[in-house]
């Protein structure tokens, strides 16, 4: 199962790196022939299980062990991680193209793709300031200390 | 002197795999080096002053190795591209009929297998395995008969690094008429080969594997066998003359070594066996027995099972392991993962007898001259973490 999440992985990372691409090439092989209910025999899902428990078991080898041991099911959990990242990322992109926020419509939430919502000041806007400090940045409120009237002064109120 | 100096890559990893692929030393690898950037030339046929010079030291060569094994010419070695290729010249040049017999041990290297399994259909020969389990002398006098023509065995095994009592097998082949074959790729780079001692017909070896290039290899034939031997590859440089209709051999070597040929390898590989004598096979023997001493302790307390003999002094560099229950490629790569402890793992090319065996491969470390007990430190620390790690 780890070739499936490989091949992703290293897909997106092979577009930046050749090294990749050819570790994305080798799990491929591996998913092909497990899609085709053939064994994996190319040994990259031994290499790669070698690999994740041996830098594991560097850091904790209490933890690689328990990684090695279950590794199927280690597999399966970061198969089922990578497509709901895969989905989720999916609909923020669809959000993004439909209503230029990933959030879907009416949404006020940060969006890490546009940037939108981080800068704003959360922290003055819960308060009652008295005035829209919705330009106001982040920088700007620990500059003021978050206090209402230098707010005013700096970003101003619209 | 430190052995380990003249190997860079063995002072960056603990490389025990020799038995696949040696590490090579500056020497060789300079001399390489030389030939590329001084003397480029073709041997044997151009009558420049850098033709000459590779005339001279692809002679160099042949003769440094023609003394490494006692033979009784220059001539009666044959530069092939590996161990492989030289049984395959064999098999493919000795006049065999149906009918015929040849004998190979349970424990040979696919090269000394499928050449004969391809001859059985082709030709129609019998192919008779011996068993190396019990006794193997034994074993063998009771398949001999008037009919064999070969008796071709792997001299050390790369499967667990046992040795076969080459001088009784070839008096008993000898005694019923049949030539014999050493495949010495792993005798001749660790222990002293004396082919004339043992009067073996004919012996094939690999440069790779005795500190020398990849792509060379030799076959030495006692001179009658080689002259009587038809080519089983032929082209420019095996022949004398020709015409429309004709030709006119070369003498040996030469009418085996067809083509041009790779003389930045035979001319490295010459270097390798000047050092391997610089070293001497004495030294060699005392480096592997320590290093193999100390492995073979390093698996036993961890708990694995040694393939072939315990006693470590029966198995030249190699030891052989499985550890239950385990695959034997994740112990080869979290080796490597761990502590950048480079063995093999799998069937290392003897699939037959894994096979016969129910099992599905060992892991091999092997060792040669550059190895110290710091490496066989770091193998032994790895190892319990790799099997505590697994366990």
């Amino acid at each position: 199962m780890i070739c499936f999440v490989a091949l992703i992985v290293f897909g997106i990372m092979g577009v930046f790196s050749a090294y990749y691409r050819r570790l994305a090439k080798e799990a491929f092989e591996c998913v092909f022939r497990t899609v085709t209910l053939r064994p994996c025999d190319t040994g990259f899902d031994k290499k790669m299980k070698a690999k994740i428990t041996g830098k594991l078991s560097k850091k904790s080898p209490k933890l690689g062990r328990v990684v090695y041991k279950h590794f199927a099911v280690f597999s399966w959990i970061m198969v089922v991680i990578t497509l709901v990242s895969m989905v989720l990322s999916a609909q923020a992109v669809y959000n993004i193209i439909v209503y230029n926020n990933c959030n879907g419509p009416n949404s006020n939430e940060a969006c890490v793709i546009t940037g939108q919502g981080f800068n704003q000041v959360e922290e003055v806007k819960t308060c009652d300031c008295g005035f829209d400090t919705s330009n106001c940045t982040q920088e700007q409120a620990v500059e003021c200390n978050y206090d209402c009237n230098c707010l005013e002064e700096i970003c101003g109120a619209h | 002197m430190h052995i380990k100096e003249d190997f860079p890559v063995a002072q960056k990893v603990v490389y025990l795999d020799s038995a696949c692929m040696s590490l090579k030393p500056l020497q060789v690898v300079n001399k390489i080096r030389e030939y590329y950037e001084e003397y480029t030339a073709c041997a044997g046929r151009s009558h420049h002053k850098l033709g000459e010079r590779v005339t001279r030291e692809v002679a160099n060569a042949r003769k440094s190795f023609q003394d490494l094994i006692s033979a009784r010419k220059p001539e009666e070695i044959v530069f092939t591209k590996n161990s492989t290729e030289s049984i395959n010249l064999v098999a493919n040049s000795l006049s065999l009929k149906q009918g015929d017999i040849i004998i190979t041990s349970d424990k040979e290297h696919n090269s000394n297998l499928l050449p004969w399994q391809f001859l059985s259909r082709k030709k129609g020969i019998k192919h008779i395995i011996v068993s190396t389990e019990g006794d193997f002398i034994a074993n063998l006098e009771e398949k001999m008969n008037e009919n064999v023509k070969l008796v071709s065995l792997a001299h050390t095994s790369n499967l667990d690094g046992t040795t076969i009592p080459a001088k009784e097998v070839i008096e008993i082949a000898h005694e019923h008429g049949a030539l014999v074959m050493l495949d010495a790729a792993q005798s001749v780079p660790h222990k002293e080969v004396n082919v004339r001692r043992l009067d073996v017909d004919f012996l094939a070896a690999s440069g790779h594997k005795m500190l020398g290039p990849t792509g060379t290899g030799v076959l030495y034939g006692k001179e009658e066998l080689l002259e009587q031997l038809e080519p089983f590859i032929v082209g420019g440089d095996t022949v004398k003359n020709t015409t429309y209709e004709s030709y006119e051999m070369m003498p040996i070597p030469e009418k085996f070594e067809a083509g041009l040929q790779n003389y930045a390898g035979i001319i490295g590989l010459g270097e390798a066996v000047k050092y391997l004598k610089k070293i001497g096979y004495k030294k060699i023997q005392a480096i592997e027995a320590k290093v193999n001493k100390g492995m073979t302790e390093a698996v036993i307390d961890l708990g694995g099972e040694i393939i072939g003999p315990v006693d470590y002094e029966k198995r030249s560099g190699i030891v052989s392991f499985i550890i239950k229950n385990t695959d034997v490629h994740q112990i080869a790569l979290l080796l490597n993962e761990l502590g950048r402890v480079m063995v093999r793992s799998g069937m290392h090319c003897v699939h037959s007898w894994f096979n016969a065996h129910g099992l599905r491969g060992s892991v091999r470390a092997s060792a040669y001259l550059y190895n110290d007990e710091e490496d066989v430190e770091k193998f032994a620390e790895t190892l319990e973490k790799v099997v505590k790690l697994v366990a």
